[in-house]
């Protein structure tokens, strides 16, 4: 399940008013979200949650509930 | 002689193999047809290609062997550098040997360093720059850990063989073609009619629309100071047709060829002359390599870049230096290595131009008549057809002389002549314009109701026999 938060950074990164994203959304469904842009999304979540990933992780990633379980791995490794 | 795919030779062949593949339900021996199957094929087109393409088979599965059971960062990265390292050896020697070496004789003439350039040309090997990427990006994606590597080195000869993309794509991955191999070849009805379908349209595209414009187009690209302005832009635009008929022609029928065994390749090309700007055009051209070089070069680069400097100009280089080495992949001529350029600075102005647009609300994709689409597409389609011209002509001396006659407007040359250009060229920009560019006919072909079926492949059949010129040509993509 993606939260809130998440989805505010990534239509944020994207400049988009709305968007539905859900664990299943691909970049490819979402308007503006392509490999020029994919970076900038990584970046944004990366600065928003503070944390960092690596190349390979980011590459392994084939849809939203892949970065949001990504990101929960990364913040579990915080505490 | 090398068995082309619009040929009678190739529809033997085929057949053969299907039936005999088909013939048996054992995964195990459809697997060894397919390779001896694919080892014939390869064979026509010279031995040189068929030890050079075992040779990096056997390197890549003990790669990525080791690859899987290395367990360090430094250990993983070092095995896959080693390997993308030996796949491009080949490509390298037999590719770029000469490239390199005119360049640097010209480089370092001037201060007097003489560099000795070979003076016969290589054996070109077919297909290595399509199976040289497969193998990179079986070797990069067990790296990253998309898939675990194969434990059997059969099954990965006949992956990185198999005949219906070995030459000229589309590049499928392991990970795309390894899962349905393992079930079989095993096909329906359904995959039996899509898979002809996929093969008479892409012999459509290839010997009547591709095949009528080569001779004229050729002409007037091998020698534009002969020509006006007006057949000059009739040659763009014929080059421009020719290019995607030729190569969609021949995905086609790739993915057609699979399809008859139930594979399903990715497709190739997805409308790509209807695309409202240069990033969605590279989303529907060549979508397999541009995927790759996504994938493999530009992420990457930028992965590992980010957070350095200004968000724009580190994108836009990258996408820079992506583009020339995909420029660069298509042939070693400066003129690739412009064109890949020119498509490196368009689609880093369209990144700085998307960024610096202000927040919107989406509303949904306009209609392909609406104003402003129809004006985004000409723009888009101007600049591809511009590189076309970087792409088709021989040396970048004939490129500038032939955009600068057009951009001039001579109207000294030839006013030649041709019957298919402009016919040929609004057929398919029509077909880009009123043909929904997401959606898939040939897909969608066995939902349609028997008569219309029939009457599709009666007319395809049809055209075939009576509009196919008498000379055959070559597929073009095949020499890259």
């Amino acid at each position: 399940m993606i939260s809130q938060e998440l989805k505010t950074v990534i239509l944020g990164a994207l400049k988009l008013d709305e968007w539905e994203l859900t664990d299943a959304t691909v970049a490819a469904e979402v308007p503006g979200w392509d490999s020029l842009s994919h970076v900038n999304v990584v970046l944004a979540v990366e600065k928003h949650f503070g944390v960092r990933f690596k190349g390979a992780e980011v590459l392994r990633l084939k849809d939203v509930g892949d970065l949001q379980r990504l990101v929960d791995s990364k913040l579990a490794q915080q505490r | 002689m090398a068995l082309s795919f619009a040929s009678l030779e190739f529809v033997v062949f085929l057949g053969l193999c299907l039936a005999l593949v088909r013939g048996t339900g054992k995964v195990s021996v459809q697997k060894w047809l397919l390779i001896i199957f694919s080892y014939v094929f390869y064979l026509s087109f010279g031995v040189v290609g068929v030890i050079v393409v075992t040779f990096i088979a056997l390197v890549d599965f003990h790669v990525g062997r080791r690859l899987g059971t290395s367990t360090t960062d430094g250990a993983r990265r070092q095995w896959l550098w080693t390997g993308v390292a030996v796949n491009l050896g080949p490509l390298v020697f037999f590719k770029y040997s000469a490239f390199l070496a005119e360049t640097m004789s010209a480089v370092l003439r001037p201060v007097g360093v003489r560099v000795s350039v070979p003076g016969d040309p290589l054996v070109p090997v077919i297909g290595l720059s399509y199976f040289t990427f497969a193998g990179i990006s079986y070797i990069s994606d067990i790296y990253y850990e998309t898939i675990a590597p194969t434990r059997s080195i059969s099954e990965y000869v006949c992956y990185l063989v198999y005949f219906p993309k070995l030459v000229a794509g589309p590049i499928v991955r392991a990970a795309e073609f390894l899962p349905q191999f393992r079930c079989g070849v095993q096909f329906t009805a359904q995959d039996f009619e899509t898979g002809c379908a996929y093969l008479l349209v892409g012999a459509v595209k290839k010997l009547v629309i591709a095949d009528r414009l080569v001779s004229h187009v050729s002409m007037i690209l091998a020698a534009p100071q002969h020509y006006n302005a007006s057949t000059l832009v009739q040659g763009m635009l014929g080059y421009t047709v020719q290019i995607y008929a030729d190569f969609s022609g021949y995905s086609d029928m790739a993915i057609g060829c699979a399809r008859l065994m139930g594979f399903r390749f990715p497709q190739n090309f997805l409308m790509p002359y209807s695309s409202v700007n240069i990033a969605e055009f590279w989303r529907r051209w060549h979508v397999t390599l541009s995927k790759w070089f996504r994938d493999y070069v530009f992420l990457p680069l930028e992965m590992e870049s980010r957070g350095t400097g200004n968000a724009n100009m580190r994108a836009s280089r990258n996408i820079i230096i992506t583009m020339l080495f995909c420029g660069l992949w298509h042939g070693a001529s400066w003129n690739f290595v412009l064109w890949g350029g020119l498509h490196g600075v368009a689609l880093a102005v369209y990144l700085v131009y998307s960024r610096v647009l202000p927040r919107q609300t989406h509303r949904g994709r306009r209609t392909a008549l609406h104003l402003r689409t129809l004006v985004a597409r000409a723009l888009t389609l101007s600049v591809v057809m511009v590189g076309w011209i970087l792409f088709g002509t021989q040396t970048l001396t004939l490129a500038f002389k032939y955009l600068w006659r057009m951009v001039t407007w001579s109207r000294d040359g030839v006013a030649l002549g041709s019957p298919y250009i402009l016919p040929l060229t609004a057929l398919v920009l029509l077909a880009h314009l009123f043909i929904d560019k997401d959606r898939n006919l040939i897909e969608e072909f066995s939902s349609y109701s028997a008569p219309v079926r029939i009457f599709t492949f009666a007319t395809l059949m049809m055209t075939l026999t009576c509009l196919v010129p008498s000379d055959g040509v070559p597929f073009s993509y095949l020499r890259f």
